[in-house]
């Protein structure tokens, strides 16, 4: 018994942080045998490795305040350090996650191909996952690679144009390696469909010590990701694979851990729900809600816990199984900003006999590794980053900086977005004085070509025909690197112009589905959301081989639906009339597929398939024009032919002084 | 270490449902009919949602006092989902909150509906929400503080 002791006593004060304001029953009073266990939980960390790499702030709880206070938030060295607290106050913990680990990451874990993200979770003890929706984006051979082999045997990335440079975007670990995940992936419901295996073990059991050190409780996580996943990820990235019902498989792997002995069965799912709390940290769960619920009331009673993810939020619930027994469903946050405790208490028969459950925010005290800390309220106290996390993360920044200086293709002069004509001052209606949106240009033309191309050949079902891309997605010129035409680019000079990541989709539109967009681009209230002194509305570029003629004549700022601009008779396609009725494969960005930037009309898009990034179409584009014998000329943005007064063609590059804005 | 006091808050799920007038019902049933056509969409950020949302209640009427409680209901339930965003730090949730504000607030006014009555028309936890409101009231109050572009437009996310 004098070994126990201690450990009551932590188990104790662990259970205090959350007992001490809302009272309750008390983890961790088993017999020696079963002695409680803490799950430390996180989900959608998505590469998040700096504290400004989202929004860096989060609405906390504080005592006598009940509208929260905003503090900052995440960051993965601090991250490391809340995980780091949860395990030294017990003495039994194991680190998991619900997926989304890597994928859609910002720039400094994606151009590395998260193997930083991978580095730095290895470090902070992550043991056992489940695959998210995101862990597809680059296909299984590539996630392959990042679980690793279990050998330790370094796997670069696959050398192929400016990418697989090992020690500069890959193979990044001490020694250049990169040895993969330490822990383990599980997809329970992911099955290759030619041979019926899950592409990784549908289970993960981990026994526990008891205070003497042997056998204690044995816990059994089960990892999956929604059945759903195939629409929401890049279809090469699923090819092969089939994506089982959730509950299914649930169910049949827990009937295995109970029947191996496990004494508790959590549920690693990307999967989620939402609630309409307003401060961090609830553990109520009013208004529950989401894609979770359905297979929440259809799972056995063999299941203890259900860590979740996916929906970016944060909530500790109790929900009815199917048989209407309660189980503890949490998530953490997102993005590195919050982490998730939940102590499994153990009867002396070993069953569960408590369940409780906290999210901790990720106060960090500052906006950076280095910056100033913020004076925060009394009762609110950042944590102290890992130190060797913060290096790690450094380091990384920095070498994604070289990586970024990569040649990605060469340019035999500068691609241009359209700089505001003068006079045109620098707020809103100018977009910050950096761009004319209103008038076709040379990067939008380009950016639209790739996306095309990505969405086109013979691993797509349905090819692509036209792509559009709005002005406000393309954000800057591109340049040779050093001045010089021909002259190389350099993928970070690539990526900021269409930096915001977006997904491309794919969906069917008719030809009158078509000019309703393309009237939107001059219609309320995209007519002055941004315009110059000499220019209305926002505009979509369109790939090669479509093009249209608009009227200045007419007027812009119709209402929505009554816009008369655009020559209906104009619109073409590789020289041939669009028909109204006739369907065509529209490329687009999931923004835009959504309604984004007042193009509502693309929500009328049918049968969507999503691609890749953006940016790495554009990459893929360029491997055509990667040598100064081969490099790429901008093109005369002549897609779109603008009327003038007198229903005459404006010149290229004329718009905004002729004819009506 | 990170010290926080986490309050207790009354669960909505345990607590008697409050009885609704048969106005506020209608807007409670908005707000069971914004989550089901939007929620999903809060996701890598607001602006989705905000679009969802936006585009549904502008075309929802307000010919009639009950047109009125459901348009009410429609937007302070896309204000409490993105504020709720807002507490995880989703981009763009505090600008889609602040829309949402500027929308059913006046309405909330003209109809004479207290936060106190509002409050329920969707589960949670009053004290903190109504709390969060007027925080969030009383900054846009502020001084060229939260706007929306001049023409009432969705803020662009590009």
């Amino acid at each position: 018994m004098k070994i126990l002791k201690p450990i009551l006593l932590a188990s104790a004060l662990a259970a205090s942080i959350l007992l001490s304001a809302c009272g309750g029953s008390s983890s961790g009073n088993g017999p020696v045998g079963y002695q409680s266990v803490r799950i430390v939980a996180f989900n959608d960390v998505h590469g998040n490795l700096d504290p400004l790499d989202s929004k860096s702030t989060s609405v906390v709880p504080l005592s006598g305040v009940p509208a929260g206070v905003t503090v900052n938030t995440g960051g993965i060295a601090y991250m490391g350090a809340v995980v780091n607290n949860l395990r030294s106050a017990v003495p039994n913990s194991v680190v998991v996650a619900a997926g989304d680990n890597i994928g859609a990451s910002p720039y400094t874990s994606n151009i590395a191909h998260d193997e930083p993200t991978v580095d730095i979770l290895n470090q902070i003890g992550l043991e056992v996952s489940s695959v998210g929706n995101h862990e597809f984006d680059k296909g299984l051979t590539e996630l392959k690679r990042i679980q690793g082999n279990g050998s330790g045997i370094s796997t670069c990335y696959p050398a192929s144009g400016n990418f697989g440079v090992v020690g500069v975007d890959t193979c990044l670990m001490a020694g250049k390696t990169f040895s993969g995940a330490t822990w383990k992936y599980l997809a329970a419901n992911v099955v290759n469909t030619a041979t019926g295996q899950t592409i990784f073990p549908a289970a993960y059991v981990k026994k526990f010590p008891d205070a003497n050190g042997v056998n204690g409780p044995t816990v059994g996580f089960i990892g999956l990701t929604f059945k759903d996943t195939p629409s929401e990820v890049n279809p090469t990235g699923v090819a092969g694979l089939t994506f089982g019902d959730e509950a299914t498989a649930i169910n049949n792997a827990a009937a295995t851990l109970k029947s191996q002995g496990v004494n508790a069965v959590v549920v690693l799912i990307h999967q989620g729900g939402f609630t309409t709390s307003t401060v961090y940290g609830d553990t109520t769960c009013p208004g529950f809600n989401g894609d979770i619920l359905p297979i929440l009331a259809n799972l056995s009673d063999n299941v203890d816990v259900v860590v979740s993810g996916h929906t970016h939020t944060d909530y500790i619930c109790k929900k009815p199984v199917k048989s209407g027994k309660l189980v503890t469903v949490t998530q953490s946050g997102f993005y590195t900003k919050g982490v998730t405790a939940i102590d499994l208490s153990f009867d002396n028969t070993g069953a569960v006999s408590a369940v409780n459950g906290f999210n901790t925010p990720v106060i960090n005290p500052a906006t950076s590794y280095s910056a100033t800390a913020p004076a925060y309220p009394n009762g609110i106290t950042a944590v102290t980053p890992v130190a060797s996390l913060v290096t790690a993360a450094s380091n990384y920044k920095s070498l994604s900086a070289t990586a970024g200086s990569a040649v990605v293709g060469y340019l035999t002069a500068q691609v241009n977005i359209q700089a505001p004509p003068p006079g045109c001052t620098t707020n809103n209606t100018c977009d910050s004085g950096s761009r004319n949106k209103t008038v076709e240009t040379p990067m939008g033309d380009l950016s639209a070509d790739s996306q095309l191309a990505a969405m086109q050949g013979a691993a797509v079902a349905k090819p692509g025909q036209i792509s559009f891309i709005q002005s406000g997605g393309v954000r800057t010129n591109l340049a040779s690197s050093n001045g010089a035409y021909p002259g190389p680019f350099t993928y970070s000079a690539l990526f900021n112009t269409n930096p915001f990541h977006d997904t491309l989709v794919a969906v069917d539109m008719t030809g009158s589905q078509i000019k309703t967009v393309l009237e939107q681009q001059w219609e309320a209230p995209n007519n002055t959301a941004f315009y110059a002194p000499n220019g209305v509305g926002e505009i979509l570029m369109p790939s090669a081989g479509f093009t249209y003629t608009w009227d200045s004549r007419q007027p812009a700022g119709q209402p929505r639906g009554q816009g008369n601009r655009v020559v209906a008779s104009s619109m073409m396609l590789n020289g041939v009339p669009i028909v109204p009725t006739q369907v065509y494969r529209v490329v687009i960005s999931t923004f835009l597929a959504a309604g984004g930037d007042n193009f509502p009309g693309f929500t009328a898009g049918t049968n969507p398939v999503q691609g890749g990034f953006d940016i790495d179409a554009l990459v893929k584009y360029f491997a055509s024009y990667n040598t100064s014998g081969t490099a790429y000329s901008p093109l005369p943005a002549n897609r779109v032919t603008k009327l003038d007064q007198n229903g005459n063609a404006c010149a290229t590059g004329t718009w905004n002084g002729c004819g009506n804005p | 270490m990170v010290l926080i006091f986490f309050s207790c808050l009354t669960s909505a799920d345990e607590a008697p449902k409050k009885i609704l007038s048969p106005m506020l019902a209608l807007s409670a049933k908005a707000s069971l009919e914004g989550r089901e056509k939007c929620q999903r969409l809060m996701h890598e950020d607001a602006v989705e949602f905000q679009k969802c949302a936006s585009q549904w209640i502008a075309k929802l009427p307000a010919k009639t006092n009950e047109d009125r409680y459901f348009k009410l209901g429609a937007s302070y339930y896309a204000w409490l989902s993105s504020t709720s965003a807002l507490k995880n730090g989703m981009p763009k949730a505090e600008e889609s909150a602040f829309y949402f504000l500027r929308i059913f607030r006046p309405l909330q006014k003209k109809l004479k509906v207290s936060d106190q009555d509002l409050c329920p028309t969707i589960e949670g936890d009053c004290t903190s929400r109504v709390a969060r409101l007027l925080v969030m009231e009383s900054e846009l109050q502020s001084a060229g503080k939260k706007t929306v572009n001049s023409t009432g437009a969705v803020p662009s996310a590009n």
